[in-house]
Formats: C-alpha cells, structure tokens, sequence
C-alpha cells in the first residue's frame, strides 16, 4: 500500500513540476506550484515526517503561492516568447 | 558553417558530460545505504534521560542542536530586514488584493481568534506532539494574513508591538543560553527541572526556547506578507 | 507482486531517482528559462526535491515518527531519523524568506527597468 502512495505521488509530484517549469501563464504557474506543495506534503506524512508535513503545509500551500502571487501582479502575467 | 559545427560540437560534449554525471551521481546514490545505526539512533537512545520530551525532532531543534537554530533565526531576521530596505512601504500604501465583501470579513473575524489559537497551542505544545515553534509561527502569520486579505486597509498591524515582541524573543532566545552558561555548564544547557516526558510543564528550557522561536517567526513571517500586500499607492 | 512494492529498498530507489528528476527539472527550468519569476520557481521545485530527498533516504517502512503517542509508549529502534527532520524544517522557513527577499528585488527591478527578462538587461553595459 505504502509502495504504491509513494509511487503515485512521485508520478504526479513529477508531472506537476514538468507543469510549473513549462507554462506560459505565470498565475497558473503559481497555482501549479501550490498543488506541488499539497503533493509533498502528502509525501512528508507518508515518509513519517509530521513535523515538516505541517510546516509544508502552511508554506508550500499557503504563503510562498500569496509571496509569489502578489510580487505577479506588481509586474508581467505572461512569460514573453 | 564553422560557426554552426562548433556550436554542435559544444553541445555533443555538453550533453555527454550531463550524461556521464548524471550517471555517476544517480548510482553513487542508490548505493547508499542509510538505515544502519546513525547519529538519529544514538539521539533517541540518549533523549529521554537528557530532555525528557516526547518529541525528539523538537529536542534535536532546541537542544542538540540550539546554537544552529539560533544561527537560522538570525537568517531569518537580516532577509526579512532586507526586504524592509528592498521594499518602499509607507502607511499610506494600500493594499492591493483587498475588495469589500461583507461574508469573507464576516468569516475572517470568526475565524482569526480561532487560528491564532491553534498556532499558540501547536508553538505551546511542541515538545509533547508533532509541532513547534516554526510550524505554530507561520500558521499565527497565516491567520494575520487572513485579516489583510478580508479587510484591506481597515486591518492595521501595530508595528511597535511586533518590533517589540520581535527583539525581546530574540533577546529571550540568547539571555536563555547566556543563563545556561551561568548556572549550568555550557551554552543552552538545560538548566531547568526536566520533570515527567508527557507532561506540559516538563523537558527544562525547550518550550520556552520554542515559544521564544514562534514568537519571533510568527512577528516575521506576518511582517513579511503585510511588506509584500501593501505596496500600491493610495493616491 | 505488491509486496515487492513495500520493500525498503525499492522505496529508496523509487526516492533517488523521482527527487533526483524532480531536481532535474527545477535546474534546467532555472537555467534555459528567460523570466526572473519563472527562474526563481524552478528553483524553488529544485529545493522541493532536494528536501524530499532528505527525509526519504531516511525513511524505512514500518518505522513510526520520533513523537511519543497514542500507540507509541518508548523511544526504541523503530523511530526513523529525527536528525534530516529537524534540519529540513528549519530549512522550509528560511527557504520562503529568502524566496521573499529574491521577489522583493524581482519587484524592484521591474519599477526600475520596466522588464523582468534576462535577455534584456543590458544596466552594466552588456553588447546585445
């Protein structure tokens, strides 16, 4: 059981990064990159870290997404070709 | 046409060099082996005659491993000071994700006492379950975040009583190791009663140094997002 | 077929490799990317699969967490390794303010110059 949540959040933690790296829209980029954090969290609780699984949480999910959120919308929304 | 073939020759050895130490690194790694006995084991075998706390990842934090929390803390401080000098921020500044809506003030009010109350509890009891005084910090700097979005510039932070509370939790943090070189014998020794492991008022400095720490990163963190929300001018 | 999956050993391996392409794709997203913004994302994903790869490569299964808990009654040789625990939650904090501090100079920068891509700064004299 445990074998595959690692393998699935592995596989979806991968796919999201490929995402954030690779998206044009910077508000979706940052958007992707909060459901990155949600995907390590999952993996800090399956790896029997709950310590780091909360302090991910509220900053993976939470703060760095309003930091870099607030910084897009004093600047460019789209990444120039 | 030289141009172009030395352009495709950097490239072939580029891309060969990535290879080979991608290689070399990837099977370095796996044939790692980390589960024998370690500096962790040997920790949780000393921990509860030395600390008495049920949470040794708190006890490697604030006691093995204290001078190097207190060097992160400081880290912490001069890039929050940084982004004080980086950042133009006047009162007169507005925030710019604030927009009326009667339901989310309504929500944030009822919520906020609510999570600064749970950041307390996690900061308080950091040395009996999963939690401490980063995690609790930044989940009291989260509910302060709340408050800006919701109300916008009708939720003013009184910046004398966070720099206040800032510096003392710092100040605390070195007057706790400076009193544990006085009456102990080193520097952040626990010179406190260690009492019973499971207890609240148990495992000597340790909370105190933990409610020291979210005092400070709670200060910071809420800072922090208030210097990055309020930077458009009002007019 | 499924207990294979739940081996100690394959899990490490499983760790290695997904942390080390999950770094991979945050180096290479910093270095051929043109945005500021987009570059310091990626290397934030890079951070991301280094912590992971921190508390993973020290994590067995069947071990439970170093707290004393409903189930848990002693310390003993069961508890994983609370030393990469300690150290990568220091790290996540200070990780997201210097992330602050980079954006803070990334938003200065724009009012400066009016751009945020590479390709365009040209402020110490740069032959474009």
């Amino acid at each position: 059981m445990i074998g595959l949540i690692v393998l699935g959040a592995f596989v979806s933690l991968i796919i999201v990064a490929y995402l954030v790296v690779m998206e044009r829209d910077l508000a979706s980029s940052v958007i992707l990159f909060m459901a990155f954090g949600l995907g390590s969290t999952i993996l800090y609780f399956v790896f029997s870290a709950p310590d780091v699984a909360l302090t991910e949480a509220v900053i993976g999910a939470g703060i760095s997404g309003v930091v870099f959120l607030v910084s897009l919308l004093q600047t460019q929304t789209k990444e120039s070709r | 046409m030289s141009i172009k073939k030395n352009i495709e020759l950097q490239t072939i050895i580029s891309g060969l060099l990535v290879s080979f130490m991608t290689i070399t690194l990837l099977s370095v790694l796996l044939g790692l082996d980390y589960t024998d006995k370690n500096l962790g084991s040997s920790l949780i075998d000393i921990n509860e005659d030395l600390t008495r706390s049920a949470n040794v990842v708190t006890s490697v934090v604030t006691y093995f491993r204290g001078l190097d929390t207190l060097g992160e803390v400081t880290i912490l401080f001069l890039s929050i000071f940084g982004i004080g000098l980086g950042i133009e921020n006047s009162p007169h500044m507005k925030n710019i994700l604030s927009y009326d809506n009667t339901l989310l003030k309504l929500g944030a009010k009822v919520l906020f006492p609510l999570i600064v109350l749970f950041g307390f509890y996690i900061i308080i009891h950091g040395h009996l379950s999963p939690g401490g005084g980063f995690q609790g910090g930044v989940i009291v700097a989260s509910g302060f975040l709340l408050m800006l979005l919701a109300y916008g510039e009708a939720f003013h932070l009184n910046h004398k009583i966070i720099t206040v509370f800032e510096s003392l939790s710092g100040a605390g943090f070195v007057l706790i190791g400076i009193l544990g070189v006085i009456l102990g014998d080193i520097f952040l020794s626990n010179m406190l009663p260690l009492g019973v492991v499971g207890q609240l008022f148990s495992s000597g400095i340790m909370p105190i140094i933990y409610i020291f720490v979210g005092l400070k990163v709670a200060a910071e963190i809420t800072v922090l997002v208030e210097y990055f929300l309020r930077t458009e001018d009002v007019g | 077929m499924l207990d294979s999956l739940n081996q100690t050993a394959f899990l490490h391996n499983v760790i290695t490799i997904g942390s080390f392409i999950i770094l991979s794709i945050g180096l290479i997203g910093a270095l051929s990317k043109k945005n500021l913004f987009k570059i310091f994302l990626s290397l934030s994903i890079a951070e991301a699969g280094l912590f992971i790869y921190f508390i993973g490569s020290h994590f067995e299964v069947g071990k439970v967490a170093p707290i004393l808990g409903a189930g848990v009654e002693k310390f003993s040789e069961s508890m994983v390794d609370p030393v990469p625990q300690a150290m990568i939650l220091t790290t996540i904090v200070i990780a997201i303010a210097i992330l602050a501090l980079a954006m803070a100079f990334v938003v200065n920068y724009y009012k400066l110059s009016g751009h945020i891509e590479i390709d365009k700064m040209d402020e110490l004299g740069e032959q474009r």
